[in-house]
């Protein structure tokens, strides 16, 4: 009967290159939207190592060149700046940062054994208290730091595996000290993640340098992050404004919420994913209803070839047995094709940033859904013709 | 060998109801040859499908190779259609995505066979109505005559001791209609094969030993 099955299968190759074509797209279509999904779902369901409720942002503009960026002036504003917002008794805690969360600055630097460059930002003291980072080894940086003649760094968790493994990580050498002056960075502390570019990226390995504000070695215009007392109203950004304000004539200041940040970073991610997931869906729908259709009219054309069996002895269900058998068969050949050209992209790693097992998790739900789809499309007509009485279905042209 | 007591069938659909038969009382002996006549929509496929375990009789009872066969569950039924009952239809109703062996082999699968021996026996049964040479052919490249050949080689592969064939010269000329009958002939001569036929030939009929008149779903003599 197996035998029988593959020779219907061969003979009626025609009608079955179309259905497994169907297959072919629906699959690669429904393969790509579903690893896409869990990758977003996976990197959103990652702690993001932050808490950014009831934190501002305040991106600092001090309108001089770049030249002048490390200069003193800029710093002492900077540590007055930062002195005057935590003046406020709406201000719980204040910091700076050289990149903000959900913001659009990145800045990275080569590791040592590491082939790739690694994401870096700075940070002054205070920042755990403004957002909450709990450190999982060693500590945050301190003014114990200032007389080393070496620089502090703090890593997170994932470059702590990648660099040190199962070894204690802590005052190891991150960047070794160069001709140009540069410090020697050595481990300090570890956080668990920092993903400031927010729960829709993956996750990547970053390390924290210390911003001085009283060093200007050290110093790079920093933005300032301030935490608020829970339930602060929108009107104190005003009175925040005048008093940054007045401390910096010149230069200029935009306050935005953490939480709008973030808002305003998923619309923009996810827009145009929601555009090619539009796009996807309709695709998937036609290729879905074109499979459903042909299937249909396959099962429904051959009633009076199941009549036929019938009457040579076929009971109802090895005819319903024989329908099904077909189907799976085409519609395997249509997903070990598609699987042979999906597991292309991450061979040739097209798509390195999405992880393997959220790439299997894809495909075997696609591999999942198409089978459930073609037996759906082949079970219900199947039972119908496999109902029709052997005399009624011969009759049935 | 069939034994049909007071056998009725209505069809009904939504406006008519139909007595396709009515009142039949039918006893053929193991071996018989017979042929069924009467005019169009008289009945006679539907006997030979009441015969046949395709459709159930409304009324009355039919036994076949001693078993009642109301009532026995799919299951049964198909088991008897497959080893008792070989049919041949006017229309041959080949499956055109199958070659001529493969045609022929159907009625094996539903038995537990492996596949040599359903080779062979599907090529006995070829040789037997002459067409062993054509085994690789699909039916579309085959004559009206070659094909109702291949739809007698399926309906005796499987050795059955019934042989119902509905017109099964009803679509080929009247040379070919010869040739299956004697290919009929000889099954019923050597293999003892008992034949039901339905046919319009009254040439073809007169060759039988008996021929059974129906006229609106009665029985005429
Ligand atoms: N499935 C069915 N549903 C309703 N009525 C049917 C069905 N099959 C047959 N009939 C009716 O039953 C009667 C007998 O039909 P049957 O096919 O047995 O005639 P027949 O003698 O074989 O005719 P022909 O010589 O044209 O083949 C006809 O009136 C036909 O319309
Ligand atoms: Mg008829």
């Amino acid at each position: 009967m197996i035998k029988h099955v593959f020779t219907l299968v061969w003979n009626r190759r025609r009608t079955n290159a179309l259905i497994v074509a169907e297959v072919l797209i629906s699959f690669l279509v429904l393969c790509a939207v579903l690893t896409l999904s869990a990758h977003f779902l996976t990197n959103y369901l990652r702690p993001l190592g932050f808490d950014y409720q009831n934190v501002w942002n305040v991106e600092v503009s001090t309108g001089l060149p770049w030249s002048s960026i490390g200069q003193s002036s800029s710093m002492n504003t900077t540590r007055q700046l930062i002195e005057i917002a935590k003046g406020f008794p709406e201000v719980k805690a204040a910091a700076g940062i050289l990149a903000s969360p959900f913001g659009s600055s990145t800045w990275t630097n080569n590791v040592d054994n590491l082939s790739t460059s690694v994401m870096y930002d700075g940070a002054t003291d205070d920042l755990p208290q403004v957002l909450g980072l709990e450190l999982i080894q060693g500590r945050w940086f301190d003014r114990t730091d200032d007389a080393q003649n070496w620089a502090p760094v703090i890593i997170n968790a994932s470059l702590r595996d990648k660099l040190f493994g199962d070894r204690d990580p802590l005052g190891k050498t991150l960047i070794k000290s160069s001709e140009d002056h540069r410090l020697e960075g050595r481990v300090i502390g570890v956080v668990d993640d920092f993903r400031f570019k927010g729960e829709l990226r993956t996750p990547f390995d970053l390390y924290f340098s210390r911003l001085r504000l009283d060093d200007t070695l050290s110093f790079s215009q920093p933005d300032l992050l301030v935490r608020v007392q829970p339930g602060t109203p929108a009107e104190f950004e005003e009175r925040l404004m005048a008093g940054l304000n007045a401390a910096a004539p010149g230069w200029s200041f935009n306050i935005r919420p953490l939480g709008q940040m973030r808002r305003a970073q998923f619309t923009e991610m996810l827009t145009p994913l929601g555009i090619v997931a539009l796009i996807a869906g309709f695709l998937l729908l036609m290729v879905g209803f074109g499979l459903l259709g042909v299937l249909w009219q396959n099962v429904t054309r051959r009633t009076s070839e199941i009549g036929l069996r019938r009457a040579l002895g076929a009971h109802a269900r090895s005819v319903y047995f024989q329908i099904v058998a077909e189907i799976l068969v085409v519609t395997t050949i249509g997903l070990v094709l598609g699987t042979l050209i999906a597991i292309q992209f991450p061979l040739l790693g097209i798509v390195d940033d999405i992880a393997m097992t959220t790439y299997l998790i894809g495909l075997l739900a696609s591999v999942g859904l198409i089978y459930s789809l073609t037996a759906a499309c082949g079970l219900y007509p199947g039972w119908l013709a496999s109902r029709v009485g052997p005399a009624a279905a011969l009759h049935h042209e | 060998m069939i034994s049909l007591k007071e056998v009725e069938k209505v069809y009904r659909t939504e406006e008519i109801e139909t007595l396709a038969l009515s009142g039949i009382n039918l006893e053929i002996d193991e071996g018989e040859f017979v042929s069924v006549m009467g005019p169009s929509g008289s009945g006679k496929s539907t006997l030979l499908n009441v015969i046949g375990l395709l459709d159930e009789p409304s009324k009355g009872s039919v036994l076949l190779a001693g078993e009642t066969i109301q009532g026995l569950p799919d299951r049964d039924q198909a088991r008897i259609r497959n080893q008792q009952v070989g049919f041949i239809f006017q229309t041959f109703h080949l499956i055109s995505d199958l070659n001529v062996i493969d045609n022929v082999e159907i009625p094996l699968l539903y038995r537990h066979l492996a596949s040599f021996e359903r080779r062979s026996l599907a090529l006995r049964a070829l040789e037997r109505v002459g067409l062993a040479s054509r085994v690789r052919h699909f039916p579309s490249q085959l004559s009206g005559g070659q094909q109702q050949r291949v739809a007698i080689a399926r309906a005796i592969v499987g050795q059955p001791r019934v042989l119902l064939a509905d017109e099964p010269t009803g679509n080929l000329d009247s040379q070919m209609g010869e040739e299956i009958m004697k290919i009929l002939m000889g099954l019923n001569e050597d293999e003892k094969t008992t034949i039901v036929m339905v046919t319009h030939d009254a040439r073809l009929a007169e060759k039988t030993e008996r021929i059974v008149r129906l006229f609106d779903g009665r029985q005429v003599n």
